[in-house]
């Protein structure tokens, strides 16, 4: 494969390309997930006062709702109430295609190859399309984490200050970004110190350069956390919240799996009869990939330190992450680009393993149709499963029958006549309240209470959302049942007058009969 | 008075029913239900068109002896003809088991099947699966029999509770259930028809419908 010259910056172009075609297609279809709820409707308050406080209980960093601002505007969205869907998932989408784009930057080390099998499985995997379709920090956390290591490895390759300053940035803005991020430094430290022991040559850093991205990192880091110098506590509350994070870590209630989740995840789930999802084929070329990467003795101009430290960075990041009780599944995405990279050295070496026609063949056609495999799951994965509990990254995915129930709801209240006080009452337990702020943020006259009884006195709403452990008879009201997620639903109490001014509408409009 | 005619010709007619009911020699529907996967309606879901969580066993259907199921084996239509899983065959194959493999998916939205049971017949019971490995809510379940197999002519509709009349067969004054492996049983109250169709919209759970096995009892 070496000896083909291949034309690196083209061909990620194209692939960026179609991976931005597939991550934008129909990227407001599945139902917000109560996650990105939060994010979006703390987006929208940004966007509103431009106030961004750091919240040690929860929420993580500013770089999300930062970024998408630009968007926003560009959008003409000016307020929550007009912030949409896709302008929010943008953000994750752009920053995936963008990490498969500067891919090409890592060609000298890995090989025009490797790079190039890496983006494809990067641009197909099931897992990182979905995830880059879902706006929470991941993607973005991914990309500024493959961002330093790519400028840090460009930095001791040509030893100038400015990839020095780009590695600190974006270590910077890791931290601005999650406070998970910790696990990735832990990585990276990791793959340094073993690659320096490992290697009479190792990588030249020098303290200067080194205090230079130290201070870049920090900069970044404080100047977000501290919404720009207005909030001094931010970067002191950062530290403080991973006490928070780490009690959670332990005790995350449903959140908790055993130590193999995320490679039973990747390799092999089948639920309820549904179809099988696996990425079994990247953690098997990676374990090739991992294996020449120590084993290999000539590496044909390739940089065999940066091969290693990689090696070594995703199996301390997997090995962190699988022993934390709290899992969910989008956590993997750091050690999964790690598993693509090294499954793109896997594809090489097995294609360099022999000579032959026959054999180089058979490695094609494996490619081929694992590269086959990948877009048909890719399409069950964000097209068809988006929101089913059978695909293993709708993890307590918000359900389509939720969208129902928010469409009753705007429907109903359209009934309201002028001047007949449009209210919605939310009556639930926080948990089963997301992501009803987000999908009624346009609705003038909404209200959530923690308890029936907490109800303005005199007031009939026109409609009442209830929880299943806060619900209670309403006189006068009909009532229907909908599901939230996977065994999680909500009443929706519907005031009588406005049922039967629905229903006479509908019975005037449809056809009667099969 | 015409209160008091009425009544009196409800009682007449109740009446009758029983004595022809009693005349037909009554027997105890014998089901075969496949194993438990999960515990039924969970006892903390609630709705008032939703049915409660039953205490005990479901009650027996009383039914005429030499009643049995018809459908099995029997021909299968559907309005989605290229189901996404399974084949429409698994509607009567016998397999009334919830997990893997068991169950036809249809596409999403308002879909129908319909078993042709060969002839016309007295029917006493439906028993609908449609999943039963989680608890769902199939949506807007319709159940109607007719000698007209494009149901246009002589449809007798056993079972509605499309309560917002949203599939146009008028509002349905029947309750929602959560699917279990008990399955849904339908009295059909002695109608004759040759086929069998079962209507569905999506489910709590998804846009798309599920059936694991429909059985039709009658003679």
């Amino acid at each position: 494969m070496a000896s083909i010259k291949l034309p690196v910056f083209p061909l990620l172009l194209v692939i960026g390309i179609m991976a931005l075609g597939l991550r934008c297609w129909q990227l407001d279809r599945r139902p917000m997930h109560h996650d990105e709820a939060n994010q979006a409707v703390r987006t929208g308050g940004v966007l509103e006062t431009g106030v961004y406080r750091y919240d040690l209980e929860d929420h993580h960093g500013p770089t999300l709702y930062y970024l998408t601002l630009p968007l926003a505007w560009l959008s003409h969205q000016r307020d929550l109430a007009h912030l949409s869907v896709t302008t929010v998932r943008l953000v994750p989408v752009l920053f995936g295609v963008a990490l498969i784009l500067s891919l090409g930057l890592l060609s000298r080390g890995l090989g025009r190859g490797t790079v190039l099998c890496a983006a494809a499985f990067t641009a197909l995997s099931p897992a990182v399309v979905y995830y880059n379709r879902f706006y929470i920090q991941e993607s973005v956390l991914v990309f500024f984490t493959f961002g330093a290591i790519i400028a840090g490895w460009r930095h001791v390759r040509t030893e100038g200050t400015a990839w020095a300053l780009v590695a600190g940035a974006c270590l910077g803005l890791m931290y601005a970004t999650k406070e998970t991020c910790v696990i990735a430094y832990a990585g990276m430290l990791a793959g340094i110190l073993v690659v320096h022991r490992h290697h009479d040559d190792p990588w030249p850093i020098r303290r200067r350069h080194m205090l230079n991205g130290v201070a870049m990192a920090a900069a970044f880091a404080v100047t977000l956390l501290c919404s720009f110098f207005t909030n001094p506590a931010g970067p002191v509350d950062s530290v403080l919240s991973f006490g928070v994070y780490l009690n959670r870590a332990g005790t995350g209630g449903a959140q908790v799996h055993p130590w193999y989740y995320y490679f039973q995840n990747m390799i092999f789930v089948r639920h309820a009869g549904g179809p099988v999802w696996s990425e079994g084929l990247i953690v098997g070329l990676a374990l090739v990939g991992g294996v020449a990467a120590w084993r290999r003795r000539d590496f044909g101009g390739l940089d065999e330190r940066l091969l290693r430290f990689l090696t070594v960075f995703t199996v301390v990041v997997a090995v962190l992450y699988s022993l934390i009780p709290y899992k969910t599944p989008w956590l993997m995405l750091t050690f999964h680009q790690g598993l693509i990279l090294l499954a793109g050295f896997g594809v090489v070496t097995l294609w360099r393993a022999r000579a032959s026609w026959s054999w180089r063949l058979g490695v094609a056609g494996v490619l081929v149709a694992g590269l086959m495999h990948y877009s048909v799951q890719l399409w069950r994965t964000n097209f068809r499963y988006e929101s089913d509990p059978r695909n293993p990254y709708a993890y307590v995915q918000t359900s389509r029958d939720f969208l129902k129930l928010v469409d009753r709801i705007v429907t109903m209240t359209a009934l309201v006549p002028a001047g007949g006080g449009a209210v919605v009452a939310v009556v639930t337990n926080p948990h089963d309240a997301w992501p009803l702020p987000w999908y009624l943020r346009k609705l003038p006259d909404v209200g959530y209470w923690a308890d029936a009884s907490s109800l303005p006195v005199g007031v009939k709403p026109a409609v009442i959302v209830t929880s299943m452990d806060k619900d209670q008879p309403f006189d006068g009201y009909e009532t229907e049942l909908y599901q939230l997620r996977p065994d999680v639903f909500l009443n929706l109490h519907v005031r009588g007058d406005l049922w039967r001014k629905f229903m006479e509408k509908r019975e005037g409009s449809l056809p009667v009969g099969p | 008075m015409k209160k008091m005619v009425m009544t009196m010709a409800v009682a007449v007619a109740s009446a009758a029913m029983m004595v022809h009911a009693e005349g037909q020699d009554m027997e105890k529907l014998k089901l075969d239900l496949p194993k438990a996967l999960f515990a039924g309606t969970p006892a903390t879901l609630k709705s008032a068109n939703l049915e409660p969580a039953r205490q005990g066993p479901r009650p027996d259907l009383m039914v005429p002896k030499g009643v049995a199921n018809l459908s099995k084996g029997k021909t299968v239509t559907a309005s989605d003809a290229m189901p996404v899983i399974g084949d429409k065959a698994m509607v009567t194959d016998g397999d009334k088991d919830g997990a893997d493999g068991s169950y036809v998916e249809f596409g999403p939205g308002k879909q129908w099947v319909q078993i042709d049971l060969g002839k016309s017949a007295s029917l006493y019971a439906i028993l609908i699966w449609h999943f039963h490995s989680q608890a769902r809510v199939y949506r807007d379940i319709v159940v109607q029999v007719s000698d007209d197999p494009d149901f246009i002519t002589g449809i007798k509709t056993v079972f509605n509770n499309d309560h917002d009349n949203s599939s146009g067969f008028g509002a349905g004054k029947d309750k929602e259930y959560v699917d279990s492996y008990e399955g849904k049983l339908i009295d059909a109250k002695g109608v004759t028809g040759r086929y069998v169709r079962c209507y569905s919209n999506g489910s709590s759970s998804g846009d798309v419908n599920h059936y694991v096995e429909v059985e039709v009892f009658g003679k």
